[in-house]
């Protein structure tokens, strides 16, 4: 079964990286993701707030540098399912 | 009213396809982070263009060197200031000093940098729209006053900053937007993690509305033309016919003070070139009277036509629209009875219709509200002030042409008509005439102003804006032209004209006059049939004697054997 936090995640990844396939954002990096710089991480960050009705802290926002920090990150602190 | 959009709908909108029109480029100047400021402002204004825009941005905590460089730019531009721009320490990213001591040497600082930025746009020669958006968020505390209290340095800075935009909106091309429309409340405004982590110091909802209303105020909905408004409890407090013309009130000791309101109003719209319509059901004679009542405060001749019997209002309406000319979506209608607005809205469904809330004046004030966003013009041209005399000018010009041979009409109407070659700056006229003609337009093609400066600075383009008059009076400028010449042939890419000028065969005297000039023996329309342009249609399929589909060519030799008898003065002018 899916788990509905990875694919509200997956959503937003893809609405802010349109261009790369849910594989691609599935293992997501900076590195792998060439428009995830400064700039975008900071709007990725709005983005996953808005989504998740939740605030995350600065010195948090810092580490999520991954798809996969994002969504373990989500699973213990977003209320929304 | 589309809903305001959450950060995911406008990265979504952003990446839908929309049409073929070319993207179209906007400069945001920030000193902030520009994103995801940026993102909402491209969506809304994609909503607003039906386009593709794209949205470019300068260095981060540059906003007047962002400002400079876009002012010399070509392309459209919104300004969004805020106090941080005008000294760090009013912002709270930056650790100078705050404290009453540094008071005087902050003020000293955003003075001289308004004044910079005025300069910057008081210097730039024929640049595009520039939209300066007024601080959104408080000044940081630098003086710890109390909150329900007004220190003296922010009335100070209030005082520096109103002296500035009343200054820069002078300038030509210069709009300031309007903050009082911003609905979100001043604490809510501020994401001070996202100010000090990111260097944005929106929250994310206060964002998209202020996106919102950028883009509003950078492609305003189209102003409405006309104003139908009913009388007995709309414009004055009573009934007519059941109380008598001097009973009917609209002032404070009657306790119809709310009426008088809406009189000025309206009288105030109708000084601004809207037209305003009366349909009621009553006698005429009463209304006559009523309307000519010393202390009426709505002037008898602002009002164009007047409908005032028993017949259906919706036919009144019908009977409005066509001597104006005009669609009902360009139109309101204010009645105090909720049927007749119902059955106006099934009549006239893109017709705006408003109850006017006779015995509420909380919902009078409202009302005006609406009304505002619906008429309210920053400033008026000319021709807005003619509007009505020349309407009723036509109306005389249709009455006469029942009663006469055509042909006599427009031999003997002393018809004037003077084509001036378009410069730079351009007249503003050219660009509304173009942006709000649908019915006698060749193409139904729209310009930012911008693209518009950017199409009269094109190699080989020439654009004319034309006006007329007769002895029914002076129609104003009511015609735009605007071709390339290539060899012997012009290609208009823009000719409208305004409706209030048909049946006088201008179209036909342009023809001509763009057939005479030097060294050109053919004409290149780049026709677009649009839901509106019949009459544009009509006058192709008169003049090349077939069907108009698209792109037609009308050489000199088939316009010679279609054109019809023309009487008109023409002169040219600069």
């Amino acid at each position: 079964m899916t788990d509905p936090i990875e694919t509200r995640l997956l959503q937003a990844f893809h609405t802010l990286f349109p261009s790369y396939t849910w594989d691609a954002l599935r293992t997501g990096t900076p590195d792998s993701l060439a428009e995830w710089d400064s700039t975008n991480h900071f709007v990725l960050l709005e983005l996953i707030e808005e989504t998740f009705e939740i605030r995350i802290p600065e010195r948090d926002g810092g580490e999520l540098l991954s798809f996969a920090a994002f969504a373990a990150y989500l699973t213990t602190h977003s209320t929304i399912r | 009213m589309k809903s305001r959009l959450k950060l995911g709908d406008a990265l979504l909108l952003l990446g839908q396809e929309n049409g073929e029109r070319p993207v179209y480029a906007v400069t945001l100047a920030v000193g902030c982070t520009a994103a995801p400021l940026t993102h909402f402002l491209a969506a809304y204004l994609q909503r607003a263009l039906s386009r593709k825009v794209a949205v470019s941005t300068g260095i981060y905590g540059d906003f007047s060197g962002n400002l400079e460089r876009a002012a010399h730019g070509d392309q459209e531009t919104a300004a969004v200031l805020e106090w941080a721009d005008l000294d760090p320490r009013l912002g709270i990213r930056n650790l100078g000093a705050w404290g009453r001591s540094a008071g005087d040497d902050i003020l000293r600082v955003v003075g001289s940098r308004l004044d910079l930025i005025a300069s910057v746009l008081e210097g730039r020669p024929h640049g595009s729209g520039i939209l300066l958006v007024p601080p959104s968020l408080p000044p940081a505390p630098v003086v710890p006053v109390a909150g329900y209290q007004r220190g003296v340095l922010e009335l100070n800075l209030d005082a520096l900053l109103a002296a500035f935009l009343a200054r820069i909106a002078a300038v030509p091309r210069v709009r300031i937007a309007g903050m009082s429309q911003l609905d979100i409340a001043l604490p809510e405004r501020v994401d001070a993690k996202a100010w000090l982590q990111a260097g944005f110091p929106y929250r994310i909802q206060f964002a998209s509305a202020l996106a919102e209303l950028i883009a509003t105020a950078m492609c305003p909905p189209a102003r409405h033309k006309g104003l139908i408004t009913d009388l007995d409890n709309t414009l004055w407090a009573g009934i007519l016919g059941e109380t008598g013309t001097d009973n009917v009130h609209w002032d404070l000791d009657h306790k119809a003070g709310h009426h008088g309101l809406y009189q000025r109003f309206v009288q105030a719209l109708a000084e601004d070139g809207i037209l305003i319509g009366v349909a009621t059901k009553n006698d005429p004679a009463p209304v006559e009277l009523a309307l000519h009542r010393p202390d009426i405060l709505l002037r008898p001749d602002s009002l164009f036509p007047i409908e005032a019997h028993w017949q259906p209002k919706t036919e009144s309406a019908a009977r409005i629209l066509s001597r104006w000319n005009i669609g009902p979506e360009a139109v309101a209608f204010v009645d105090d009875t909720p049927l007749e607005l119902e059955l106006m809205k099934a009549a006239f469904p893109a017709m705006d219709c408003f109850l006017f809330p006779a015995n509420d004046p909380e919902g009078v004030w409202t009302l005006l509200a609406k009304l505002r966003d619906l008429f309210g013009k920053l400033a008026i041209h000319e021709e807005d002030t003619l509007r009505t005399n020349s309407l009723r000018s036509s109306a005389q010009f249709s009455t006469a042409f029942q009663g006469a041979a055509q042909e006599d009409i427009l031999k003997n109407c002393g018809a004037t008509l003077t084509i001036c070659r378009i410069g730079m700056p351009p007249d503003p006229r050219a660009l509304e005439l173009i942006n709000k003609t649908n019915q006698f337009n060749l193409n139904g093609i729209r310009y930012r102003e911008a693209e518009w400066l950017k199409y009269l600075q094109a190699e080989n383009a020439s654009a004319w804006i034309v006006s007329y008059t007769d002895k029914f009076g002076a129609l104003g400028k009511i015609a735009v032209l605007a071709g390339r010449q290539r060899q012997n042939r012009i290609e208009i890419d823009i000719w409208v004209m305004s409706c209030r000028a048909f049946s006088r065969r201008i179209e036909h005297a342009l023809t001509e006059f763009l057939l005479t000039v030097p060294g050109v023996d053919e004409l290149a329309l780049r026709y677009v049939r649009t839901d509106r342009n019949t009459p544009m249609r009509e006058f192709l399929e008169q003049v090349t004697g077939h069907a108009a589909d698209s792109d037609c060519i009308l050489p000199r030799s088939l316009y010679d054997h279609h054109k019809p008898l023309l009487y008109m003065t023409m002169s040219t002018g600069h």
